[in-house]
């Protein structure tokens, strides 16, 4: 028996289960992007309309709108997480057997049902009688409900996302301060380096490579949100909080757009993909470290 | 020991008894900022598990309720008496069984991507993780349209095939950064002493990375438990699992807030368990196995 054919039999099930699930329906998304359908049109039943498609979509301000609304969450969510999740890993690093404890607890918003955290926002955040919604509505923050408001319902989702994923990101560079050596610290006191010298000089270089893991997972992360946004305002009120991932299902799913619906899809797995490669790059690197 | 100290310049011997107190104050400042932290992260969950035992009165009271007598009526009305105790099945069957798949047929994947030569083994890779990123809505028209054909809408063959197009990636990838913490050495042994490849993976790695698969597996549980797209849009009534079902219960107006909150509860109450089961991989889980926990 050939090598080759020998390996082929360690992975065939595993590729055809690939094959079945992954790549015949990609595939198929991707020739739908090429056609028409339309369930309120008896002339569109899947006739091919070369890239009548994406050409709608270059000039559709809802779906630049759906982008903006995705930066406009990603950005403010990465930066808040990104320094709260430095100090907290900062802070539990200090005593691992305390960091073995206080982990699980820390990630339960992380790994919890999504549509669960979604739920806590929507509870919490309600003005007749969420504990943080009454609060904002007594100091004058907020006039009525927090979700209702065109420019207090991204900031709502920011906050919850937060609150769910900053525990992540500080684990993770949690992990990274645990794994710091000690020669670079040694020579920083030899230099007579003051901490925050080392903490800029020394501490962060080293934990670089810890943030571009964390900060691509999450920026991955940001066009995939939907459970979330669903629950909490199924991307409202108007477009405010319609991410990516909000709108490609409106048109999917609500107007069953199926055409249309793939050319978003698509776009938006070039987008992943291209992402993905530096997430891939990061991580090898990671692996070849250590 | 710690990072912290370590970032701490010299001292001087003379400042070296105020130092030491400063110290002792500084760790506990540590230990009190962390108990914050911690009361910070569990409080609106806990808040949220509250409502489930409260009644509609005292969850809709403007001014919010701290001590109250706890009731069950929730949980017995929506688990019960309106019958969502299925649900919870319906999540158990879709995870189990998908997790269940995947894990026979990605752990000898995995291994061979550990061990064979296998041609464009990093383009697969890097495929593989593309798929397992990307969101949920872009495999979730095609398969829908596929089961449609293969008339498996509304049956527990969709959902379970559809939560293995993120299982099955998620499998292979962190099964195979496990497989290659274990020397190859130990293949070679196993082959020496007359095993063949299939024997020397099931007798000889396969012990070794036992704790390995459990964490993987237990991951994808907490994964399949809460994806929420598929289980909404490829089943019925009959086989939605919970957490798609939850939004459904929250309307504009008249929301039974109490039963949703006692659905929720029951809901999340197994990935918590999870996650403590779990803590020893959470890292290397949550990292893709990139960073070793």
């Amino acid at each position: 028996m050939s090598s080759r054919r020998y390996i082929l039999w360690w992975v065939l099930p595993a590729a055809i289960l690939f094959l079945v699930i992954i790549l015949i329906p990609f595939i198929t998304a991707l020739t739908f992007s090429f056609r028409s359908f339309s369930f309120t049109s008896s002339v569109s039943t899947g006739q091919y309309i070369g890239v009548d498609n994406y050409r709608k979509l270059v000039f559709d301000n809802d779906f630049y709108n759906s982008f903006k609304v995705t930066f406009l969450y990603l950005v403010p969510a990465i930066l808040l997480q990104g320094i709260l999740g430095l100090g907290m890993a900062l802070l539990i690093s200090g005593a691992v057997r305390r960091a073995r404890i206080i982990i699980p607890i820390m990630l339960l918003p992380t790994l919890l049902t999504p549509v669960v955290i979604g739920l806590i926002g929507v509870l919490t955040l309600n003005p007749d009688f969420g504990v943080i919604g009454q609060l904002l509505k007594r100091w004058g923050l907020v006039q009525g409900s927090v979700l209702g408001n065109a420019s207090t319902a991204l900031p709502a989702i920011i906050a919850v996302d937060t609150y769910q994923w900053t525990p992540f990101i500080a684990v993770i560079l949690t992990a990274g301060l645990l794994a710091l050596p000690k020669e670079p610290y040694e020579a920083a006191q030899v230099d007579g380096a003051n901490p925050i010298q080392t903490f800029f000089r020394v501490t962060m270089p080293l934990l670089w490579p810890y943030f571009v893991v964390a900060l691509l997972i999450r920026v991955i992360d940001a066009f995939r949100i939907f459970d979330i946004i669903w629950v909490m305002t199924r991307g409202g009120p108007g477009t405010a909080t319609e991410t990516v991932a909000v709108y490609a299902y409106r048109h999917t799913f609500r107007y069953w757009d199926f055409g249309y619906g793939s050319a978003l899809i698509m776009v938006i797995f070039v987008f992943i993909s291209i992402l993905v490669e530096y997430l891939y790059k990061a991580l090898q690197r990671w692996q070849a470290a250590q | 020991m710690s990072v912290n100290t370590q970032t701490f310049a010299p001292i001087s011997s003379g400042r070296k008894a105020a130092f030491l107190s400063s110290r002792r104050l500084l760790t506990w400042l540590s230990y009190l900022l962390t108990a914050l932290l911690v009361v910070l992260f569990l409080f609106p969950w806990l808040w949220v598990l509250s409502l489930g035992f409260k009644t509609r009165a005292e969850i809709m009271s403007p001014n919010i309720v701290w001590i109250w007598t706890p009731t069950l009526n929730n949980y017995i009305e929506v688990l019960i008496n309106k019958g969502y105790w299925r649900l919870i099945i319906n999540s158990l069957i879709v995870a189990v069984s998908a997790v269940a798949l995947c894990i026979v047929i990605g752990v000898p994947t995995a291994y061979a991507f550990s061990r064979f030569p296998i041609p464009g083994k990093e383009s697969w890779f890097y495929m593989i993780l593309t798929f397992r990123m990307a969101p949920a809505v872009v495999l979730a028209l095609p398969l829908y349209v596929l089961f449609a054909r293969a008339k498996l809408l509304g049956t527990f063959g969709a959902p379970i095939l559809a939560h293995c197009t993120f299982t099955l990636p998620f499998v292979i990838w962190l099964m195979r950064s496990f497989f290659d913490d274990i020397p190859k050495e130990i293949d070679a042994a196993a082959m020496t002493d007359g095993y063949s490849r299939w024997e020397t993976f099931f007798y000889a790695v396969l012990p070794l990375v036992k704790s390995g698969i459990v964490a993987v597996a237990l991951f994808s549980i907490i994964f399949s438990w809460n994806e929420f797209l598929y289980g909404l849009i490829l089943t019925s009534d009959a086989t939605r699992p919970v957490a798609s079902q939850i939004p459904s219960l929250i309307r504009p107006h008249g929301t039974l807030w109490g039963e949703v909150c006692a659905l929720a509860t029951t809901a999340s109450l197994p990935v918590a368990f999870l996650i403590f089961a779990l803590q020893r991989q959470l890292v290397r889980g949550l990292s893709f196995g990139a960073i070793k926990g």
